[in-house]
């Protein structure tokens, strides 16, 4: 099926003001598949959505949202400290933007923009027709857009988060912080935790049983390798921080000392615990990311990725690794010497597959007769920046060397280098590659690579100086310095470079805004890419693919499988191609062979994930404010609504 | 949810049978991640533990041990209950009554668990803010006290489908995820015996 834009003048009378044959006129859809794998009309019908590309999307956009607002609090430090004894913003004020700024950027928006990224694409690519619990993945959606709110509702009640992302205790107890600054933060985080869990569940399950006929694990696609990685790593990571969380915020309101020397116990125990969540969170974020880069090059390179199988084992080892790392943030703690050996050897060692990556990737493109385009020069930047950050990295895993410059400005210029080279580049390569799917259109590729280098410059100016800063002993969180420190010119070039970023950011706006009201329509696949998600429209359809297709190679676009060689197989997936009483089915496959072993139902839309999640934001602002009868009242509807959202429709048609 | 092809009325062929649905592995996953979070609880105890100078302190009265040994005596029976209800299920003669017997017994027996585990935790009442000990102890109760409180709603639940007639025929995977819930319980059940008995219950 094509993508063939027609005028609606040109459709027949009777379709034009169906809303449901219109689109699929539109698209060249199949009009009865449409019909069954839409959503309903109107405001309540987008409430009720559930298909995987609705809510993939609305992850990405708001993440993206969320990303330009962590920006403008990091435009307002970087003013701040761009000249000595600025008074531009107070103390008070400056620990609530960094803290805002390091909260918005781990959980609002990178977590959550490879999320949606992974809804969005990981059932295209494996052929899957949806997530296999899409009402849970709108519940995901809505907690996560609840959560985000919650903790920005904090600026218009003005107790904004103040402790930093990490929110350290005894810094976040109640003696210090005795407002409902922290508050705001626990139990916002804590909403956001939630939706990534219950993300990261569907994303396993879906990687797991709905992949399309002949797609084994060893003929998966790299991206799809590394969000079941990163999925995994989630569901084991996130618990824990919201543990944490729920103790931190049961001492703050009911005074259980679980951080209360005083009382038995240890301000210590947060750090391990925010750690043991923390470090793999640094690894949650990079893994799919690099799993983005495995993705593009392929496709710009035209030619398979050198070193499959090393690469998922790469990525599968660092997922591992990183979970025995989360000592080396505490290593000014006092940890016991034979402690600080083993995590050094461990932070020094998952260097290792993180270089296999690099190494794969440069291969193939050595090997690979390449063509330009933005999406690669993101990876490209990305490649130069990651290794620097992964250097540092590298150095700050050493004991003598981390004491040094702990807390310093050079911590800052680090994970700065990996998380925006790392991860906000390969995102943003992503973004440049995937936007035809996204919405229709080609982006434009001279504004994308002034985007890229005006990011890519801006950034090294605005971080690489970070480095020099941290040297001379310039502390991290400090909202002012003297002109006799000596900082000045470093930091008013680190403000030059922070605001030549962020024009790159807004020139991105600008290139989705102007590709989407006059940008080249895109066709079904204009990189002539390997992977699945190219074989469907642009923008896909509501079902994915009218048949689901077979799998024999990890390129499946360009080595594809022959129906004809299993008929049977065909005739089944053919059949499935007939929509059967309403219902939404699917083909589940076996998990390591991808052999066809069942008809899946698919949940239809559904208010109630929408309901659910408003009512525990309720619950959530009742526990805030100490309002009982609010709370209680948020519960009940939390327990209605869960039994709505599972009870089955009539005849079993509709599956919770 | 899957069910089998033949039951869409569908003419799948022979090979498309057997399948583990995915509600089943969204039902392990699930528990997984309860078990990270039981078992951040568990190390947060065991670091408060080794860390204090004083655990469990003398002054305070722990859990009653003979107490949440009843209550998991009797969340163990509330597994074996939803066990059977399972079975009935996916017996030939789908027997719907037994079933519903089966599923209300359930959630009886969870919620005399849940009852007898709060009672236990009684002695704690006030001290909850004088000692991280006791703190935990509410914690690790209030936990288990969570899945049962889930396993009796969900046994509610399956009961009220079964009346209406979407549970018993054809089977679902939700007498199947609500067993492994009860099951997954009564194990938690005895993990906090464990604790209680090692860690100080009175």
């Amino acid at each position: 099926m094509t993508t063939e834009a027609v005028e609606t003048a040109d459709l027949p009378p009777e379709d034009r003001h169906d809303p449901v044959e219109r689109r699929a006129a539109l698209h060249g859809w199949d009009p009865e598949l449409t019909r069954v794998w839409s959503a309903p009309p109107g405001l309540v019908g987008w409430l009720s959505a559930v298909n995987h590309k609705d809510i993939g999307r609305r992850f990405i956009w708001t993440s993206l949202a969320f990303l330009f607002l962590g920006g403008l609090q990091a435009l307002v430090i970087r003013t701040q400290l761009a000249v000595p004894e600025n008074d531009l913003v107070s103390a008070e004020l400056y620990n609530q933007l960094f803290t805002m700024h390091g909260t918005t950027m781990m959980f609002l928006f990178v977590v959550p923009c490879l999320e949606g990224l992974a809804m969005f694409f990981a059932p295209l690519m494996i052929g899957a027709r949806d997530m296999p619990f899409p009402r849970l993945n709108a519940f995901g959606y809505w907690a996560f857009l609840a959560g985000g709110l919650f903790v920005y509702a904090s600026f218009f009640t003005g107790e904004v988060p103040d402790g930093g992302w990490f929110a350290y205790v005894p810094l976040t107890d109640t003696e210090f912080s005795p407002g409902r600054n922290m508050d705001f933060w626990l139990l916002g985080v804590t909403l956001v935790e939630v939706a990534g869990i219950v993300g990261a569940l569907e994303i396993v399950v879906l990687v797991l049983k709905h992949k399309v006929p002949g797609m084994a694990l060893h003929r998966m696609p790299l991206f799809v390798w590394s969000v079941l990685v990163m999925a995994a790593m989630m569901l084991v990571a996130f618990p824990v921080l919201l543990t944490a969380s729920l103790l931190l915020e049961l001492q703050r309101k009911l005074n259980l000392p679980f951080y209360d020397p005083s009382a038995g116990g240890d301000p210590l125990l947060w750090q391990h615990l925010f750690w043991i969540f923390g470090h793999p969170e640094v690894y949650i974020q990079f893994i799919p990311a690099a799993g983005i880069v495995s993705t593009v090059i392929p496709a710009f390179a035209r030619r398979p990725i050198v070193g499959y199988r090393l690469v998922v084992a790469a990525l599968v080892a660092t997922g591992v690794a990183s979970f025995g790392l989360w000592v080396h943030h505490m290593f000014a703690t006092g940890i016991p010497f034979l402690a600080l050996t083993f995590f050094t050897a461990a932070s020094l060692l998952i260097a290792i597959p993180s270089g296999i990556q690099v190494f794969a990737w440069l291969a193939t493109l050595w090997q690979g007769v390449v063509r330009w385009s933005t999406a690669l020069w993101f990876v490209i930047g990305f490649v130069i920046i990651f290794v620097l950050g992964g250097i540092t990295g590298v150095m700050v895993a050493v004991v003598p060397f981390n004491w040094q410059v702990h807390d310093s400005f050079f911590v800052v210029a680090h994970f700065h280098y990996v998380l925006i080279g790392g991860v906000v580049f390969p995102i943003f390569a992503g973004l440049h590659y995937w936007m035809p799917k996204l919405n229709g259109h080609l982006l434009d590729e001279r504004i994308g690579r002034t985007t890229f280098w005006l990011m890519f410059v801006g950034f090294n100016v605005g971080f690489f100086p970070q480095h020099v800063l941290g040297f001379e002993g310039m502390p991290r969180r400090v909202y002012t310095y003297t002109e006799g420190d000596g900082w000045d010119l470093w930091n008013m070039v680190s403000s030059v470079g922070a605001f030549v970023l962020g024009l790159g950011f807004a020139l991105f706006l600008v290139n989705v805004w102007v590709s989407r009201r006059r940008g080249e329509l895109a066709g079904d696949d204009p990189w002539d890419a390997p992977t699945l998600e190219w074989s469907t429209t642009s923008p896909p359809a509501p079902y994915n693919f009218r048949v689901q297709p077979q799998v024999r190679d990890v390129s499946p676009r360009w080595h594809p499988a022959d129906p004809e060689e299993d008929p049977e197989l065909a005739a089944v997936l053919e059949e499935l191609a007939e929509p059967y009483e309403g219902r939404r089915e699917t083909v589940g496959t076996t998990t390591l062979d991808g052999q066809p072993n069942e008809v899946v139902l698919i949940a239809t839309s559904s208010i109630w994930p929408f309901v659910v999640a408003i009512a525990l934001v309720v619950a959530l602002a009742a526990a805030l404010y100490d309002l009982v009868v609010l709370g209680l009242v948020g519960l009940a509807v939390i327990v209605v609504g869960v039994v709505a959202w599972l009870w089955p429709g009539p005849a079993r048609t509709e599956v919770p | 949810m899957s069910v089998w092809p033949e039951e869409l009325g569908r003419s799948a062929p022979s090979h498309l049978r057997g399948a583990r649905s995915g509600g089943l592995y969204g039902m392990a996953i699930a528990l997984g991640v309860a078990s990270v979070i039981g078992g951040t609880l568990l190390y947060a105890h065991v670091h408060l533990a080794v860390n204090a100078q004083e655990w469990p302190p003398q002054e305070l009265e722990g859990p009653a041990t003979s107490t949440v040994a009843f209550a998991a005596l009797v969340a163990a029976l509330a597994a074996a209950a939803t066990m059977a209800a399972y079975r009935f299920v996916h017996a030939d003669e789908r027997d719907r009554a037994h079933v519903f017997a089966s599923l209300l017994a359930a959630a009886l027996l969870g919620a005399i668990a849940l009852g007898l585990l709060v009672v236990s935790m009684a002695p704690l009442r006030g001290e909850a803010d004088q000692h991280a000990y006791a703190a935990s102890m509410v914690v690790l109760g209030g936990f288990v006290a969570l899945l049962l409180a889930l396993g009796v709603m969900g046994a509610l639940v399956v009961a009220a489908w079964v009346v209406v007639g979407h549970e018993g025929s054809p089977p679902s995977d939700s007498s199947r995820n609500l067993r492994a819930l009860q099951t997954y319980t009564a194990v938690a059940t005895l993990a906090l015996l464990a604790v209680t008995a090692f860690g100080g219950g009175s």
